[in-house]
């Protein structure tokens, strides 16, 4: 299996003067061009010469001593994060032409802590899908099996780490959005604590839901950029008051220091392959010592209608914005405002993304209201309850996805058989809590993830774990391809 | 959706989208089934007294008490036909000719 360095690796060798970051720079620029024409995981490319003058500055400071912590480590953002370089689309033709007056607090900091951000990565529409499939930019495709999907909607961030393409990226998670592309292409991805990362300058989909989170070949990159971008950002309000987590100096989890407890209701309904290559990584754990017990979640049952309704309401909500006034469309006449309004959202976004928005204005309507949005609340409420209490007393481990990754145009045609593939995610999403989805195993040569959900602000834990269960896998820095 | 199709087309005018009519029977069909699986919600809590959650954290989550003044400059994404040298934005259409 090919393996590549790790961030964590690239600065020590730049460090150590073994690997110039140029040259390393050059190999990704390479790695891309071998690559994109068949996964399509990038919308927008930085230019190779603006690339490498970056990566000649971080070999000057390198040289200089005077390094930050991510000196000239390459780093993918997913393209509904705003960037004031660069074109942010979130996929979708309504934002085609729009490069965004100012830069998330995310890429403000990734770009004060040394890191080149190489390009823009392609997603579903909005972050709306689970597969990748709903970009106005065409499908991302599986670097492990190109006739398969990367996941969604992070997609692209994961479809890029997994051939070599970066060597960090960004992604965002609003019902599982990080953790399945991580699963599917055997890369790490974590769903901050809610408010752990600033979620300025992310356009939003479900803003009481999504956080943006750290993508990554090893658990301890995945770590490192938290580090960078985590802690309070006063721009925005949903922010904890905490001070940056310190995660990249952790040491691995040992037999115990927590339990991990399997709650039946999240791996009952998995294939077969996918649960096998998860007892197996139970039962590895079991025999290194540590207590892996089986616990019940009967809550988590209703938690993928509830976390539907609450995403699309809120979707609905926040896409109102998009009128064709703000983000003005040449293709459609200016007359009357209503049908202009109209006219522009129809031309602007994609199918999956109006019929969300459709949904979503109908569960907030009179007469429907009680009926979807606020019986789904209640239950958001009976799951964060339920998981806290839980997540309290172990370390809350199941399957990332319930399917192995499917083919492209398997699981689009029918809307309730795609939503099923988060019903593992969506649980941390409504509870708040942390979750890290990382490489268990392979079957029939595609990668099978698994998650681990901690109580609120348990990162530490989630990395520590993540550390042991890689040590076990030997799955750090995998790649797709030949080595 | 008990009502299917008329409250599908209602919340089409509340979701301020066109749609052309082939596009509204498919979508009719999708949201109709969408819906009737996500009213499942209500079964859930139903004859339980349970308060809605709106923010994960209630007990923390509120307006910020400082707010940052980081100004994006408008000269760096309007042309200088836009502005009128005093820090203010000219609005074509409003122009005194």
């Amino acid at each position: 299996m090919r393996k590549l360095k790790t961030a964590y690796e690239l600065v020590e060798a730049y460090r150590n003067g073994s690997l110039d970051p140029v040259e390393h720079a050059w190999r990704v620029i390479e790695e891309i061009g071998r690559w994109e024409g068949r996964v399509n995981a990038y919308i927008t490319l930085e230019a190779p010469e603006a690339i490498i003058i970056q990566a000649e500055e971080a070999r000057e400071r390198y040289r200089r001593g005077e390094h930050r912590p991510l000196e000239g480590v390459l780093v993918a953002v997913k393209d509904n994060i705003s960037t004031s370089f660069m074109p942010t689309t979130a996929a979708s033709r309504m934002l085609e032409k729009y490069i965004p007056p100012f830069n998330a607090t995310v890429v403000e900091r990734l770009v004060r802590a040394g890191a080149i951000v190489v390009g823009k990565t392609n997603m579903d529409e909005f972050a709306m899908g689970s597969t990748s499939e709903f970009s106005a930019f065409g499908p991302v495709r599986n670097p492990w099996d190109l006739e398969r999907v990367p996941g969604g909607s992070s997609g692209g961030s994961a479809a890029c780490l997994a051939y070599g393409g970066c060597d960090l990226s960004l992604g965002s998670d609003t019902g599982g959005s990080i953790r399945l592309p991580a699963a599917y292409t055997a890369t790490v991805g974590i769903k901050p604590t809610y408010g752990l990362v600033s979620r300025y300058g992310l356009i939003p989909y479900g803003n009481s839901l999504e956080q943006i989170g750290p993508m990554a070949r090893s658990v301890k990159d995945a770590a490192l950029l938290l580090e960078v971008i985590g802690g309070w950002d006063p721009r925005d309000s949903t922010s904890l008051r905490i001070d940056p987590p310190k995660l990249s100096n952790l040491e691995p989890l040992e037999p115990g220091e927590a339990s991990l407890c399997v709650p039946r209701e999240m791996v009952e309904g998995s294939e077969e392959p996918v649960a096998k290559v998860f007892w197996n990584l139970m039962g590895k754990l079991e025999s290194e010592g540590f207590e892996v017990l089986e616990a019940s979640l009967p809550e988590v049952s209703k938690a993928l209608p509830a976390y539907y309704i609450i995403a699309l309401a809120e979707a609905a909500s926040n896409l109102a914005r998009y009128d064709g006034g703000l983000y003005p469309r040449e293709d459609v006449e200016a007359g009357d405002y209503w049908r202009h309004v109209a006219e522009a959202r129809a031309r602007g976004f994609g199918w999956e993304v109006k019929k969300r928005i459709v949904l979503g204005s109908y569960a907030l309507s009179e007469g429907y209201r009680d009926e979807y949005y606020i019986a789904a609340t209640k239950v958001r409420r009976l799951v964060r309850d339920a998981v806290l209490r839980l997540a309290r007393k172990c370390i809350i481990a199941s399957p990332a996805a319930p399917i192995l990754p499917p083919r492209l145009g398997e699981r689009i045609t029918d809307p309730l058989l795609l939503y099923a593939m988060d019903v593992y995610t969506v649980v941390a999403n409504l509870a708040g809590v942390p979750a890290l989805a990382m490489p268990a195993g392979f079957s029939q040569g595609l990668p099978v993830g698994v998650q681990f959900m901690a109580y609120r602000l348990g990162e530490d834990l989630l990395v520590r774990l993540g550390l042991t269960v890689e040590e076990m896998t030997g799955l750090r820095g995998v790649a797709a391809g030949e080595g | 959706m008990e009502d299917g199709c008329r409250a599908v087309r209602r919340a089409v005018e509340l979701a301020r989208i066109a749609f052309t009519s082939e596009e509204l029977e498919r979508l009719c069909k999708e949201a109709s089934r969408i819906a009737e699986y996500l009213a499942s919600v209500g079964e859930a809590v139903k004859g339980l007294d349970v308060e809605p959650l709106y923010h994960v954290w209630e007990e923390e989550g509120g307006l910020r008490d400082r707010i940052e003044d980081r100004r994006v400059p408008l000269e760096s994404f309007l042309p200088p036909e836009r502005l009128d040298g005093e820090g203010r934005v000219k609005v074509p259409w409003r122009e005194v000719k």
